[in-house]
């Protein structure tokens, strides 16, 4: 389900900043993290949210640093960014409760 | 002599059963798909009736004149033309177990029982069910989905693309193909493809541990198979009523299959469902002191907590509860003077354009707006949710942004339409229009009467152009028939009377 407020696109999470930050690290760290995104970091490709992690694109980075910048946006962020994490739990094929159900028909399980 | 004239009297009454076959009192229309299949079941009966009748007389006159060796191939024979008139004897027992699924799709086409209804998709059901048998085979599947397009899509054909969504791994399309089935006219859908669709959704409830759900479908099922009464007995025990372990050993033992269903019921009797305890992940809140806009007060950090528990929960049970408890817990962190103060003298310090009161409007609305869209997805009655200024101020957004997000996903429905079709255009049409469906019933349940007729109105301009689509370009009567049902009781409900005499129409238009 969508959301209006800033938790999956939260520019702290998206930096990996807390509001402590001051703006001189805020662009220390957009800056750190586009050079890693080109070059294809995989530990910069993901970022933590209260709703599960998200993909961190150049896109995020550069709005996450102008949303910053601005205090009007900046003071939305910082209130939310102290929501507690309550992921919901990922649906595979391994956490299905019985994978062999198909097989009661004799059709092949998938 | 005198048995010789019986047999032949038995012939020409054959004969004459064949050539004209027996009317049926559904004929009303000769047109009619109900009257075509009709046709086809008494003349493929008078066919077998008159097969057998020729081998009984063969075979008697062979004896009258003391000769037994004509018996072999006069039975020969009969098998064959049995084969012929009904191929489902040998798809069923020989190219399904042995997953045979281009002959069965060729046998198939010779139609007859239980493909009377949709001989087009039976054919093609019946390959996609001796695929099931085989390991996952990308091109049979393309070969299979293709040959859906040699005629309009009715219940077998449905179900075989079903079917195909779920061996390639698209179990959610699976689910809404096959539920589908209910919403087509009876004479499109053959009983055995509407079997089959029951079958596997059981088997997708029960992998996915869902016995309240299994519970539900099985219960549907006319003559259930013993592998659904097996399924039944196995909810029932999950689900805490009944404790008779006896009962379900016993259905586990008539049950076919019974190597594949050991582990499920010995899973079943050591460890019932209803005993297992729900394991919730722990909502943990953050207890460092920040500089944070909120500062971690208690109020924010509760009512944060809960925005992300009432996101993540979405449409799960106690909904309504649960947007209750939220609205509260925004009232009073609204009203918590902590937070306010807090937020006024952050919004000082970072020199912000606007004051901490405008700060907080702003949240207030974006929370409202969120809210109104859970209250939209949870499908709840919205009248339980308070009275509050939070809850007050949703519901009333919850109907503006449902229209509007309506009328955003009824634009699926109203691409440009070419005249000619693939199946799979079909189907994403098809599919379309049942999610436009679940969102407009979601919207139904929750919104006041005039909200629904103004919702109904938005779906009906464009589910009027995809079924007007689907009749005169596509010839999918059975489709567009079935969108045209599903509209006429729903203009009845709202009192549409315009909306509900077009549609009426349709409805009674021959398909």
């Amino acid at each position: 389900m969508g959301t209006r407020v800033p938790l999956v696109d939260n520019a702290f999470f998206v930096l990996g900043l807390t509001p402590r930050a001051r703006w001189p690290q805020v662009a220390r760290a957009a800056e750190a993290l586009l050079l890693a995104l080109q070059a294809g970091d995989p530990g910069a490709e993901m970022y933590a949210t209260p709703l599960g992690p998200q993909p961190r694109t150049v896109r995020a980075v550069q709005r996450a640093r102008a949303r910053l910048r601005d205090p009007d946006e900046r003071i939305q962020h910082e209130i939310w960014w102290e929501a507690p994490s309550r992921q919901a739990a990922a649906r595979t094929a391994a956490d299905d409760a019985w994978p062999q159900a198909l097989g009661a028909w004799g059709w092949c399980a998938r | 002599m005198t048995t010789a004239m019986i047999m032949g009297v038995c012939v020409l009454v054959c004969l004459a059963v064949v050539a004209a076959p027996l009317p049926s009192s559904d004929m009303l229309d000769p047109e009619s798909s109900r009257a075509k299949f009709n046709r086809r079941a008494e003349a493929r009966l008078a066919a077998t009736v008159f097969a057998l009748a020729m081998l009984a007389c063969g075979v008697l006159m062979a004896l009258e004149r003391g000769a037994t060796w004509p018996i072999v191939p006069l039975a020969v024979l009969a098998v064959g033309g049995m084969v012929a008139l009904h191929p489902w004897l040998a798809v069923r027992w020989i190219c399904i177990p042995l997953g045979l699924p281009r002959l069965a799709v060729t046998m198939g086409r010779l139609g007859g029982h239980p493909w009377v209804r949709d001989p087009e998709g039976g054919a093609v059901l019946s390959g996609v069910l001796a695929q099931l048998r085989r390991p996952l085979d990308a091109p049979m599947n393309d070969w299979l989905r293709a040959r859906l397009r040699r005629g309009p899509l009715r219940g077998a054909g449905l179900v075989a693309a079903g079917l195909l969504a779920a061996d390639g791994g698209d179990r959610v399309t699976a689910r809404a193909l096959l539920a589908s089935i209910d919403d087509l006219d009876p004479a499109l859908c053959p009983p055995l493809a509407r079997r089959i669709a029951l079958e596997w959704r059981i088997a997708d409830a029960a992998r996915n541990g869902d016995w309240a759900l299994v519970a539900t479908l099985t219960e549907d099922g006319l003559a259930p198979s013993r592998t659904v009464r097996l399924m039944a007995a196995l909810a029932r025990h999950h689900r805490g009523e009944t404790a008779d372990t006896a009962a379900l050993w016993r259905a586990w033992a008539v049950a076919p299959r019974r190597r594949r269903t050991w582990s499920l019921i010995r899973g079943a009797v050591a460890n019932p469902a209803h005993l297992q305890a729900i394991a919730l992940e722990h909502v943990a809140l953050v207890d460092d002191v920040r500089l944070a806009a909120n500062d971690g007060g208690p109020a924010p950090r509760e009512v944060l907590a809960l925005h992300v528990e009432a996101l993540v929960d979405g449409d799960a049970p106690g909904g309504t509860a649960r947007m209750a408890r939220l609205g509260k817990a925004w009232d009073r962190a609204m009203d918590d003077f902590g937070f306010r103060g807090h937020v006024r003298r952050r919004a000082e310090s970072l020199r912000c354009t606007v004051l901490g009161e405008k700060v907080l409007a702003r949240m207030h609305r974006e929370v409202c707006e969120d809210m109104a869209r859970m209250l939209t997805h949870t499908g709840e009655p919205a009248d339980g949710v308070g009275d509050g200024l939070t809850a007050t101020r949703s519901v009333a957004q919850m109907h503006t942004m449902a229209l509007e997000e309506l009328e955003q996903m009824c634009s699926s429905v109203t691409e440009p339409r070419p005249a000619c079709a693939t199946v799979s255009q079909v189907l994403e049409q098809w599919q379309a229009w049942l999610q436009v469906r679940t969102r407009y019933q979601a919207l139904a349940r929750v919104a006041a009467p005039e909200v629904r007729k103004d919702a109904y109105t938005i779906i009906e301009l464009h589910l009027r152009q995809l079924m007007a689509w689907l009749w005169n370009d596509l010839g999918e009567r059975g489709l567009a028939n079935a969108i045209s049902a599903w509209l006429l009781l729903e203009a009845e409900r709202v009192h549409d009377e315009d909306s509900a005499a077009y549609h009426r129409h349709n409805v009674a238009l021959v398909i």
